[in-house]
């Protein structure tokens, strides 16, 4: 009885805050984040920015002009000051350019307006729903008083919208509309009102000092005006302070980097941010999604690379998850497709099973994925059988594929080869793993042939490097992905070299890649780049790929997947995960480096990094392992968890061995050392390498 | 004024938070149950009456008429709306061959079948999630087919249509096998010798011409 009546109480209670519409404003007297939002970095020419969550099949997009949008309506945001409307915001910055609480600013003379917003997941939202919560404030910096205005309009999608939510209605019904109090009405977003129909407005005379506050609840579906303004009675600052604290939380699962560079550990936050919110659930399945707007949708080559990423930067739990769920692309005869005529996606999903169930150790469930690869691997291996027999041109390679995305063009695709054996590769380590010796050597014997065969039919193309397609036409997509992850031609293959040369020659040198017009730039497509110049001893070109990575971001910390050398993305909003997912692979890549049989640590270290970093639970194929390394004037030294392999360890830039190393470690040239299984600790003398000043 | 519109989506699984374990007074259960009943009759009946009317109304037909129905929504490239009504046709005549053929065909083209929403051409379904997994059952119900059919040319059939959904996918090696069990199946088949000469000879060209 005693909870009936608690209950009783908080409903009312609950129900007087959402009709009084005070308990939100008040909120904002905690006052809003102290930073600047226009002091975040930006490299494209429009500022924007997502609020999504993992799980929500809608998100909102904070949008160029200071609107909110998320598929199904928009939220216009019209603010003045004696009649002339505000600046549109310079930046759109998350805290810290990663932790995903949004804030913009805007202008009408003396007033300044400050806008913060921040999704939450309650569960009277659903488990694919969120809200956002949006403060507004409006400070009279002036020394007179100032007539000002906030309105915030709830609107169908424009003519031509840039992307829509799959299950918006055409038309809304009832119409959209606000809700002030704790009703059972149906609404669209809360606020303490007053507000009518689609139309929030709040009218003010700011003294000098004064400031105005406005705190709104907007669902992504549709809500009832109870539910809201059960939420409303926690204040935006309750809602901040939550949402630093989860995503903290969060971020403490994976693999901890400590390197003495903020700029990077934060763009990493914002990586995994991105990377743990682009998930969606089908049933009790997760899957990677290509985006929280326009690209809605499952892609194998791009989850493939989002499941790795995670894998590597121990969210285990969450990239087996998500591979798991890849399995609804297998079909019956082997193949996995997720899209028409991507046949790279058999490979890629088997690399991604290797990559979420091997590190750091093989999982429970790793016989049925080793199942799945084997039946994949028999399509493979039926279809080059079947191309043998054929005696057409480049019969062993993979058939012809039209994959309507990147490559654009119908032809024999490289990359689809290289896939192919990325996923024997994986196919042999998952049956290996699972104690399927047999089967294991079964597919890396026909690796070895396919090997051949690729090497053969490269050479047959008569090209310099290594081409988009064995006809030699398209645009360079998978052939990008040949040295590293397929690990279809070895890094020190001259036509790897070359086709780096050829596509950084367009773009002045090292770093993102152009997309068909000359000023244009790809987030992603080229960055495997930056591994294989790692693994061909290109440490300084691998580092400008890194620092185009990390360039090329908004000031939520964010990468867009295609856009102009000036700033400017058209209708492809950012974020892109899979841009994302290269960061995090090519700064993991520089620090731990695991897909060889040799532990491969500081390939790429930057010089600021060996001032002392340390980075903690990184999965790799040997179990997790900590790794320490710093240097001085005069020498370098490591610490890591021991593993049964050799471990390769890498100088810092511009140093190299001052003295023969101490046994039992190995020189194997003047800037990398060699430790047998199992040792933890390593020091030698450097000295500044030969021409280095 | 109670207000009611499309429901947000459906929770893709059940609820974060399980109910707590403590012994609950007498009365609970039959208030729960009223509040229940009430909820139904109030909020969830009255959103899902329509797709419940569709599923109750194929359901309601007999497997002609179901038939019948789903034909002509599929003229009209209404695929996905014509689904229940030939998976009604198949619950009642289980051993057609036709049915259960022309039923994979909607599968199939259910996941190519696109809208314009909202000003934009998109496809019909969510995701390639649920466009692969309408292959899938596509291709279980031509794999039923194709294991009642008894004549040759029936089962040719069965083969190229399967043949030319491999070719829109993309697994065109699979689609050239199709073809060919359909060539040796009725060797008079105009349609299948002519999709087959045209698919090898852009093989063997990696995909070039045409």
């Amino acid at each position: 009885m005693k909870r009936a009546a608690a209950l009783a109480l908080g409903l009312a209670c609950v129900a007087a805050l959402g009709a009084c519409g005070h308990g939100s404003d008040l909120a904002t007297r905690e006052g809003p984040l102290g930073f600047d939002p226009d002091s975040i970095p930006d490299a494209y020419a429009r500022p924007s920015a997502a609020l999504m969550a993992a799980g929500a099949t809608r998100g909102y997009e904070i949008t160029p002009e200071g609107n909110l949008y998320n598929g199904e309506w928009k939220v216009r945001v019209r603010a003045s000051a004696d009649g002339a409307e505000a600046t549109p915001p310079k930046r759109i910055a998350y805290l810290e350019r990663w932790m995903p609480v949004a804030a913009w600013k805007r202008a009408s003379g003396d007033v300044a307006w400050r806008f913060e917003a921040v999704a939450f997941q309650p569960p009277v939202a659903g488990d694919t729903g969120l809200v956002v919560s949006l403060l507004v404030s409006a400070l009279n910096h002036g020394t007179a008083p100032h007539a000002v205005a906030l309105s915030l309009e709830l609107a169908p999608p424009d003519s031509n919208p840039v992307f829509v939510a799959w299950d918006a209605p055409e038309v809304p019904s009832p119409p959209l509309t606000w809700g002030t109090r704790s009703a059972r009405d149906t609404i669209d977003g809360w606020t303490p009102g007053p507000a009518s129909g689609t139309s929030d407005r709040v009218e003010m005379t700011l003294a000098p000092g004064q400031t105005l506050t406005r705190h709104v609840l907007l669902p992504a579906y549709p809500m009832s005006a109870g539910a809201l303004a059960g939420l409303a009675a926690i204040t935006h600052a309750q809602r901040v302070t939550e949402a630093r604290h989860e995503w903290r939380e969060t971020l403490a699962k994976g693999t901890r980097f400590e390197l003495s560079d903020p700029e990077v550990e934060n763009a990493l936050r914002a990586a995994l941010v991105l990377l743990l919110s682009c998930r969606e659930r089908r049933g009790l399945r997760w899957v990677p999604i290509g985006g929280p707007f326009h690209y809605r949708d499952v892609w194998l080559r791009d989850g493939a690379r989002l499941i790795a990423a995670l894998a590597v930067a121990g969210f285990n739990e969450e990239a087996r998850d998500l591979a798991a769920g890849f399995l609804v692309f297998q079909w019956p005869q082997g193949a996995f497709l997720s899209q028409r005529g991507q046949l790279d996606g058999t490979g890629q999903a088997l690399w991604a099973f290797e990559q979420a169930f091997l590190r750091p150790s093989p999982a429970d469930s790793v016989a049925r994925y080793a199942d799945a690869a084997l039946v994949a691997w028999k399509w493979l291996e039926w279809q080059r059988d079947f191309g043998r027999q054929s005696g057409w041109r480049f019969g062993l390679m993979m058939p012809y594929g039209e994959p309507r995305d990147g490559e654009l063009t119908r032809a024999q695709l490289v990359g689809n080869d290289a896939w192919s054996l990325a996923g024997y590769r994986a196919a042999a380590r998952l049956l290996r793993a699972a104690g399927r010796d047999d089967d294991a050597r079964a597919v890396e014997e026909t690796r070895a042939r396919y090997l051949a065969d690729f090497d053969a039919a490269l050479r047959a193309t008569r090209s310099p490097d290594v081409p988009p397609s064995f006809q030699d036409v398209g645009r360079d997509w998978g052939n990008l992905a040949v040295g590293w992850p397929c690990g279809a031609l070895p890094p020190a293959d001259p036509r790897l070299a070359a086709l780096a040369a050829r596509v950084w020659r367009t773009t002045g040198g090292p770093g993102l890649v152009t997309y068909g017009h000359a000023d244009s730039l790809h987030g992603y497509v080229g960055a495997d780049l930056g591994t294989w110049a790692l693994l061909a001893g290109r440490r300084a070109d691998a580092d400008r790929v890194l620092e185009s990575l990390l360039h090329w971001r908004n000031a939520s910390g964010a990468g867009a997947e295609l856009f102009s050398r000036d700033g400017a993305f058209g209708r492809n909003l950012p974020p892109h995960p899979t841009s994302a997912a290269a960061l995090v692979a090519l700064v993991r890549n520089a620090l731990i480096f695991d897909d060889a049989d040799t532990l491969e640590l500081t390939l790429g270290a930057r010089d600021g990094w060996w001032k002392g970093t340390r980075v903690s639970h990184a999965p790799t194929r040997w179990g997790s392992i900590d790794l320490l390394f710093l240097r001085d004037a005069a020498s370098a030294r490591w610490h890591w968890s021991p593993v049964p392999v050799w471990t390769s360890l890498t100088l810092p830039p511009g140093v190299e061995l001052a003295a023969p190393p101490p046994a039992p470690l190995l020189a194997r040239s003047s800037t990398v050392l060699l430790a047998p299984p199992h040792t933890t600790d390593a020091k030698v003398a450097v000295r500044p390498a030969r021409g280095v000043p | 004024m109670t207000r009611r519109r499309k429901r947000p989506s459906p929770p893709a699984r059940g609820p974060r938070r399980a109910a707590g374990g403590r012994p609950q007074p007498w009365w609970l259960v039959p208030l729960v149950g009223l509040l229940l009943v009430s909820v139904f009759f109030l909020r969830v009946w009255p959103r899902h009456r329509p797709v419940e009317a569709t599923r109750s109304l194929a359901e309601r037909l007999s497997a002609d008429e179901a038939y019948k129905t789903a034909i002509t929504l599929g003229r009209d490239g209404h695929h996905l709306e014509a689904l229940p009504y030939f998976a009604s046709a198949v619950r009642q005549a289980p051993d057609s061959w036709t049915a259960r053929q022309s039923y994979a065909s909607a599968l199939y083209n259910s996941a190519l079948e696109t809208r314009l929403h909202l000003g934009k051409a998109e496809p019909i379904t969510r995701s390639s999630v649920e466009r692969i997994t309408l292959v899938r059952s596509s291709m279980v119900q031509s794999g039923a087919a194709d294991s009642m059919v008894a004549g040759a040319r029936d089962r040719a059939f069965i083969a190229f249509q399967r043949g030319q959904m491999f070719v829109t996918f993309g697994l065109v090696d699979n689609a050239v096998e199709e073809f060919r069990r359909a060539i040796v199946m009725d060797p008079n088949n105009a349609s299948g010798i002519k999709a087959i000469h045209s698919l090898e000879r852009l093989l063997a060209d990696g995909g070039q011409g045409e």
